[in-house]
């Protein structure tokens, strides 16, 4: 490899590790809605988040309802949504889909 | 007893007062209530407002978003036949995407993507002859924008089967399993494995998701290639015409893609495509001297697994890896007094190709993911996937091995600025398939072509 290629790469490499920032994830939301809600919700990832518009999730989000929200969204994920590992792992990630796919957003989610 | 009377009297006009006090506080809560009521009837207002001011900005028209990368890219190629060497220590780059989507009703949507694709100081108008439509978005070039997307669909429903028509510039490049070695986060439309054009085509979806989880079929029919015209203008030309069709061998190219989804339920996927091209590129038999003359048809087959997650919460690392295993054949149709690939007269050549990967967490950063991906395909396999963002050409397309390992990460931990550094290795035991060009029959050979990539991006 050429000195600027390796250069290159260990400037890249070293910024790289800097990333320290932990930030929920839309992505993700996206494939858990798919994995874990689609076939229980009957509707597609699109659809539940447009339930409600950024405003509405953002506030629930606020107010400490936002499991209340999305069972009242999708009564048939309720075990899903009121288990540990939702509010434990996969609660931010599926509200950065929602809130990044609501009704309002202009943004159009393929799943 | 005038004691008693004053006692009395303050007792009364205490209670008065207090009375008093207690209607003007109930009378005060009522009116703050009034208030309360007014004021909440009033945010609900302005919400509705705000949402749809929210709509009118984004919904009610194009909302755009950013993606722009710079790239350098280390590029190395030994002919180890003839003891050859040529090489690029720094060819830096940068694209930008400007994306575009919008939906003024349900059921309706536009996506678009506008692209300028250079080379650090580059020519001001590149055309190199091999420079189509099919990839001129995909390959570093110049500094003019094009368009590399823009499409609409409308989604319906005739009976229970749901029905989606579209036609446009297609999301024909990246598709499935080809996104995470480009860093993006969804695959485009078709599989990458067989097909990675810019293509303009018409499509009609059919969802058969009441009956299999995920299940869709597409049905796009398009072109690729247009045979030679006469000018705009007509000019110089006997009949006068303009716009039409020259008399040529050189024809033009359409073709039928048929990709779906065979089941998907967010953890395993399976893909498959058929692509059937009309008028393939080649040569009239045994005549050197003709090229790009349509000498028969093409057809390309692939199917994909994809399984996201490895079982159901067995640990977080698990769940964030990906797994997938895709395999396709090609098979290219000589017409009589036409050879394809070298074949014989009206003959036929067929290819087949492997390509396998694993995405895994980094364990360094928080959502850096690492990934390796192996690539055979055997002497006269040839997809159609020179659109590829490879700088040394096709990966996929490789007669001979390709290894590949990347690490996908997020600058500084700021999910805005997805990087990558990436190593890709190719192995060519035949002649490289890097361009539409039936009419060249793969030959032994031995060229070995590496890239490293270093790639920042800014994506919003």
């Amino acid at each position: 490899m050429t000195p600027f290629g390796k250069l290159a790469i260990g400037t890249l490499l070293g910024l790289g590790l800097l990333s320290t920032s932990v930030y929920a994830d839309a992505a993700k939301g996206q494939r858990i809605y798919q994995k874990k809600l689609k076939s229980v919700c009957g509707m597609t990832g699109g659809d539940f988040a447009a339930k409600h518009t950024q405003m509405e999730w953002e506030g629930a989000k606020e107010d400490g309802t936002l499991t209340q929200m999305m069972e009242e969204a999708c009564p048939a994920g309720k075990d899903f949504f009121e288990s540990g590992k939702f509010q434990k792992k996969f609660k931010s990630h599926l509200y950065d889909f929602v809130y990044d796919f609501a009704s309002d957003s202009g943004n159009i989610p393929s799943c | 007893m005038q004691k008693r009377l004053l006692s009395i009297a303050a007792i009364a006009s205490l209670s008065t007062l207090c009375l008093a006090d207690e209607a003007a506080m109930q009378a005060q809560i009522d009116a703050m209530s009034k208030k309360i009521e007014k004021l909440e009837k009033k945010q609900t207002y302005t919400n509705k407002k705000l949402s749809k001011v929210n709509a009118q900005s984004a919904n009610d028209n194009i909302k755009f978003g950013i993606d722009f990368r710079n790239a350098v890219d280390v590029v190395d190629y030994r002919d180890n036949t003839n003891d050859t060497y040529a090489t690029n220590p720094s060819l830096f780059s940068s694209r930008l995407y400007l994306t575009m989507g919008a939906s003024p009703m349900k059921g309706l949507t536009f996506k678009g993507k506008l692209a300028i694709y250079s080379t650090w100081g580059s020519h001001l108008y590149v055309d190199d002859a091999p420079l189509k439509d099919w990839s001129a978005s995909s390959k570093a070039t110049d500094t003019v924008m094009r368009i590399k997307e823009a499409y609409f669909v409308y989604s319906d429903a005739i009976g229970a089967q749901p029905i989606s028509v579209s036609i446009g510039r297609r999301p024909a490049t990246n598709g499935f399993l080809s996104n995470y070695r480009e860093n993006e986060p969804q695959p485009g439309s078709p599989l990458a494995h067989i097909t990675n054009m810019e293509v303009n085509a018409m499509m009609v979806k059919l969802d058969w998701g009441r009956f299999i989880e995920g299940a869709y079929t597409k049905f796009v029919y398009g072109r690729a290639h247009q045979g030679p015209m006469e000018n705009v203008y007509g000019t110089g030309s006997t009949p006068w015409g303009p716009y039409a069709l020259k008399e040529s061998d050189d024809k033009s190219v359409d073709f039928l893609v048929i990709p779906g989804n065979a089941y998907d339920d967010g953890q395993y996927q399976v893909m498959y495509e058929w692509a059937h091209i009309f008028n393939t590129k080649g040569q009239k038999f045994n005549d050197p001297s003709t090229k790009k003359d349509a000498a028969g048809t093409a057809d390309l087959l692939s199917l994909g697994l994809k399984v996201s997650g490895i079982g159901d919460e067995i640990s977080d690392f698990l769940d964030d890896t990906t797994l997938f295993i895709s395999g396709a054949y090609t098979n290219y149709q000589a017409k009589d007094g036409f050879q394809l690939l070298g074949s014989t007269d009206g003959g036929s050549k067929s290819g087949s190709s492997v390509w396998a990967g694993v995405i895994i967490p980094d364990m360094i950063t928080d959502d850096g993911k690492i990934g390796f991906e192996y690539n055979y395909g055997s002497q006269y396999w040839t997809p159609m996937t020179w659109a590829e963002d490879t700088a040394i050409g096709s990966k996929i397309a490789v007669r001979g091995s390709a290894y590949e390992a990347y690490w996908n990460f997020n600058l500084f931990g700021v999910k805005y600025l997805p990087s990558q550094i990436r190593y890709t290795y190719v192995q060519h035991d035949y002649t490289p398939n890097v361009n539409c060009a039936g009419w060249v029959a793969p030959e032994k050979t031995d060229i070995t072509a590496t890239d490293l990539r270093l790639a920042v991006s800014y994506r919003f």
